[in-house]
């Protein structure tokens, strides 16, 4: 190791230098890109702050951040039983005069570490139903909000379309039933520990 | 009501959860991370800068190794959690480190430099607490762990030995140029600069998270 060693002026002013680039660096440019913060207004005039994308992020109760930027893309081919199901002849059958008596539910539906797990009400073609999930400490859970045909006949491979396929913590919405048969969210918890789903229901459904 | 169901199941299996033993992708992300690791490569860059002889880099690197490896294994195993930040933040001054100590400023302004092995060492351990904060992000189970940490670990080593080998050819042309000792100065500088630059962004991120 024989490196030189220079004078004293020098290296103030190469430290200098060098606190003066990297925090002008900082500024002008990787802060408005990363951070979407932009003091200076560099950002926006040279168009680094269009490089910011604010992420969804989350804190569960663990303190610890999750993502949804992180999450596999789901593909529209995930929808659905798939090309070789055929769509059962029950899935056009009328709407029947009376809907199922209205009625709340209020439930906890525990989704095993690493395990998927299906939670379903039966409904009448054209039953309508609210319906509110959260999970307890704002996991995300990938989930397949989806219906199965009431058929005569149990087949081999059940017919179902999916309604919604996403990664949440929380949905809500209302539901009309496109016909007769089991509907209902399949969750998939892919963490380490189990997640527990408060679920509220109000509708024409039986459990 | 809720039950396991297997209609779905196996229509709908997706994996995203490392299960199990998974020994060649984390020897790739190891490598990988190693490769692409700006920082770690920066302050890699600063120490091997000055090193003449091959023996004196396999030395410094090898402190680096012992340093990084205990940390990393230690983290993961012990479940050590210090915020990727703040560590990333270390690793940015140990940038900042080199360059001033490369430019001789420790001798020429407290008359003496800090045992250089011995912070290589130091800061090694630090980069292996920011190694392990990178293992930590990606969700596995208990079982395979250490399979996987060691796989890591080896991914880690080859990645730096890559990088390594490109720098050490790189420098070693250029030492034979009479630019080096002029652009020496810029160099560590810039060093230095990228130091600062990186600390600004990872206190950023501690301060706004």
């Amino acid at each position: 190791m024989n490196h030189p060693i220079l004078e004293k002026s020098k290296i103030i002013k190469a430290t200098i230098i060098a606190l003066v680039v990297g925090a002008l660096l900082l500024v002008v440019a990787v802060l408005p890109a990363e951070y979407g913060i932009d003091p200076t207004g560099a950002g926006k005039l040279f168009g680094f702050s269009k490089l910011y994308v604010p992420e969804n992020n989350q804190t569960n109760d663990l303190g610890t951040m999750v993502s949804t930027a992180n999450l596999p893309l789901i593909k529209l081919e995930k929808a659905g039983s798939g090309p070789d199901v055929a769509r059962p002849v029950e899935a056009d059958n009328p709407v029947p005069e009376e809907q199922l008596a209205t009625r709340e539910d209020e439930t906890k539906v525990v989704v095993p570490a690493g395990k998927g797990i299906e939670f379903k009400i039966n409904m009448l073609k054209y039953g309508t139903m609210k319906y509110e999930w959260i999970t307890a400490n704002n996991e995300v859970l990938y989930f397949d909000f989806h219906g199965e045909v009431k058929q005569k006949v149990e087949p081999k491979e059940v017919y179902f379309e999916s309604y919604t396929i996403s990664n949440s913590h929380n949905m809500v919405g209302t539901f009309l039933a496109p016909y007769e048969g089991k509907h209902g969210w399949f969750f998939r918890n892919t963490g380490n520990e189990d997640v527990v789903v408060n679920l509220r229901l109000k509708g024409q459904y039986t459990l | 009501m809720a039950y396991a169901h297997g209609v779905d199941e196996d229509t709908q299996t997706f994996l995203l959860g490392n299960s199990g033993v998974a020994f060649g992708p984390f020897l790739y992300i190891g490598a990988k991370h190693m490769i692409t690791g700006y920082d770690h490569l920066l302050f890699l860059v600063g120490v091997i800068f000055f090193l003449y002889k091959p023996k004196e880099v396999l030395l410094y690197v090898s402190f680096f190794t012992i340093g990084h490896s205990t940390t990393l294994l230690l983290g993961v195993l012990a479940d050590i959690n210090i915020n990727a930040y703040l560590i990333d933040a270390i690793i940015a001054l140990s940038i900042v480190y080199k360059g001033f100590d490369n430019l001789g400023g420790f001798k020429r302004f407290f008359g003496k430099q800090p045992n250089t092995k011995a912070a290589v060492l130091i800061f090694g351990l630090f980069h292996g607490f920011g190694l392990a904060s990178k293992l930590q992000e990606f969700k596995f189970d208990k079982d395979g762990l250490f399979t996987n940490l060691i796989g890591f670990n080896i991914g880690v080593e080859i990645g730096q030995f890559i990088a390594l080998a490109v720098v050490l050819i790189l420098i070693t042309v250029w030492r034979r140029q009479r630019s080096f000792m002029k652009f020496s100065t810029i160099t560590n500088t810039a060093l230095m600069a990228a130091g600062f630059l990186l600390l600004g962004f990872q206190l950023t991120g501690y301060f706004t998270s």
